[in-house]
């Protein structure tokens, strides 16, 4: 296992944790008309953008030097402490992410997870296992995707994105996700507890599909198999809180609901769940650390996010869904699932510090 | 498809690798074969724009059938198999593609967006194959195929898998240079 000792985040609701926990808090979407670019070819006009555009390395130095700070890093265990990054790859990303790690006095890149969808749940995965493994004694995780014209054309014309502008996971009437931006940074350390510890990691699962690149088997068996994966590495824990991937797209969806049911027997139609990329955007490569602020922030306020957008029920996802806010996580473990095209999936199971 | 490879094929056991578990390499492939002045990458339904899933199944394929014939594995056996793609960049060529149509307000090919996720192309072979073990891509920062093998022994070492897929691809941007790809099926050694 391994504690997240310094934790920094940046989503269309601001810069920090507290501005996330408002904007969560409020179960308002930071969503709005898209001004960063022309969408005017576009079907989808809306996203969850912070203003102007911000480069994502620029980002992420920031929030690195925040997250290291928080966990007290001196210069020295810096210097000892690799990067492990969560990007979608470009012709200069690894040049960059060198020289983002220089930058940020870190020793080394030890890799970049690319996995779409599930590339920051990969990277904690990693790095989990390299401080529990002993090989670390800490690991910087960090990744970043902000929304561009390219991007947002790429899903759009791949009928993708909901035209209303408004993200409704596993509800009914749901069309699909909301793009929004989004970039993290977590120090994972071995295991402290006690305070100074946002919560920590215990499980993680890592699962391909093998069905179809771009649609999910109707049983959900691909993330069902990394959630008891997940499981069975944190010791079965009882999941009291699930934050889903849900992106609102109606055949994931619904698979997803029958993984949980599926993944999480006797449990999974009780425990609560909520997908809270209905309030901040699909952060893309970027989704797994923010939904790990998602859940340090819920076990340090003792409330799970809603799940917003929501219209009324779907029979293909009966699920226990958060839909009042002030809900207690139930346990002090929670799950955090992801998963991207080619049939990726990915599970992580977090603990209370 | 696989007959007309002629990509470079050997069983290897005993070599070792970075990790804590020393590997052997039950078999390994390249593209370009060596010794074929004028190979042809596979064609890949749905992959029509670019290099990098053809320069994957071109090492992969023929590396998994050394190993364990035609697809796909039996499910038991999938279940530990592990698949871990390291390449060192992005797909540049679809990239471009879909920058171009965009500039130009208008539609991308849906086909776009799916092969711009690096996880698609191995999730192809993957669904071919019946390979549902651990899954990762990742963009090298150094050497492809060291970062490959270095995760996949960790794969192994953490008993996530029995046997990792480690390939390598370093995708080029025009069709008179695709690239390169090594693929290798490791295992721990003495196992």
């Amino acid at each position: 296992m391994a504690d997240v000792t310094g934790l920094a985040v940046l989503t269309a609701y601001g810069h920090g944790l507290p501005a996330l926990w408002d904007g969560l808090k409020s179960a308002t979407p930071a969503t709005s008309r898209v001004t960063r670019f022309d969408t005017a070819h576009r079907h989808a006009h809306h996203a969850a953008t912070l203003p102007g555009d911000p480069d994502p390395f620029a980002a992420l130095r920031g929030l690195i030097d925040e997250a290291c700070e928080e966990a007290g890093l001196s210069p020295e265990q810096r210097a000892r402490t690799p990067l492990v990054l969560a990007l979608h790859a470009g012709r200069d990303t690894a040049a960059r992410a060198r020289t983002l790690a220089a930058a940020c006095g870190l020793r080394e890149v030890l890799a970049v997870h690319t996995a779409a969808c599930a590339a920051s749940n990969s990277a904690l995965a990693d790095a989990a296992e390299l401080v529990a493994d002993l090989a670390e004694e800490r690991v910087v995780v960090a990744g970043a995707s902000f929304v561009d014209a390219s991007m947002f054309a790429a899903f759009d014309s791949a009928g993708i994105l909901t035209p209303e502008g408004v993200s409704r996971p596993f509800s009914a009437g749901r069309e699909g996700p909301v793009l929004g931006d989004g970039a993290a940074a977590a120090v994972l350390t071995r295991a402290a507890g006690g305070t100074g510890s946002w919560l920590r990691v215990t499980g993680w699962g890592n699962t391909c599909e093998a069905d179809h690149v771009v649609r999910p088997r109707p049983d959900g068996r691909g993330p069902a198999a990394a959630i008891q994966a997940a499981l069975a590495r944190a010791g079965n824990p009882r999941i009291g809180y699930v934050n889903a991937h849900a992106t609102a797209t109606p055949a994931f969806d619904a698979a997803e609901a029958a993984a949980i049911l599926r993944g999480l027997p006797p449990d999974g139609a009780d425990a609560h769940v909520s997908s809270t990329k209905a309030l901040h955007g699909h952060c893309l490569e970027a989704s797994g650390l923010v939904e790990l602020a998602v859940c340090a922030l819920a076990f340090r306020n003792g409330q799970v996010p809603v799940n917003a957008g929501y219209l009324g029920p779907d029979a293909d996802c009966p699920l226990n869904l958060v839909l009042e806010p002030g809900t207690a996580p139930a346990t002090g473990h929670m799950l955090s699932l992801n998963t991207g095209f080619g049939g990726v999936s990915t599970a992580l199971v977090l603990a209370a510090p | 498809m696989k007959s007309d490879l002629r990509t470079h094929t050997t069983a290897h056991p005993g070599a070792t690798a970075p990790g804590r578990v020393a590997l052997t390499v039950l078999a390994r492939a390249q593209w370009p074969p060596e010794g074929d002045p004028a190979p042809r990458l596979p064609e890949v339904p749905r992959w029509d724009v670019s290099f990098l899933a053809p320069l994957l199944m071109a090492a992969a394929e023929p590396c998994l059938t050394a190993a364990f014939g035609p697809p796909p594995l039996p499910e038991a056996d999938g279940r530990r198999v592990g698949l871990v793609l390291a390449a060192t960049r992005g797909d540049t060529v679809t990239q471009a593609a879909i920058d171009a149509a965009t500039a130009a307000a208008e539609r991308v090919p849906k086909h776009l967006l799916f092969q711009n996720v690096p996880s698609t192309a191995p999730g192809h072979l993957a669904a071919l194959w019946g390979l549902t073990g651990p899954f990762v891509t990742l963009l090298a920062v150094g050497g492809p195929l060291a970062a490959a093998r270095e995760r996949a022994a960790r794969l192994i070492a953490a008993g996530d898998a029995d046997r990792v897929l480690a390939v390598a691809l370093d995708p080029g941007d025009h069709p008179s240079s695709p690239g390169t790809a090594q693929a290798q099926l490791l295992a721990a050694s003495g196992r």
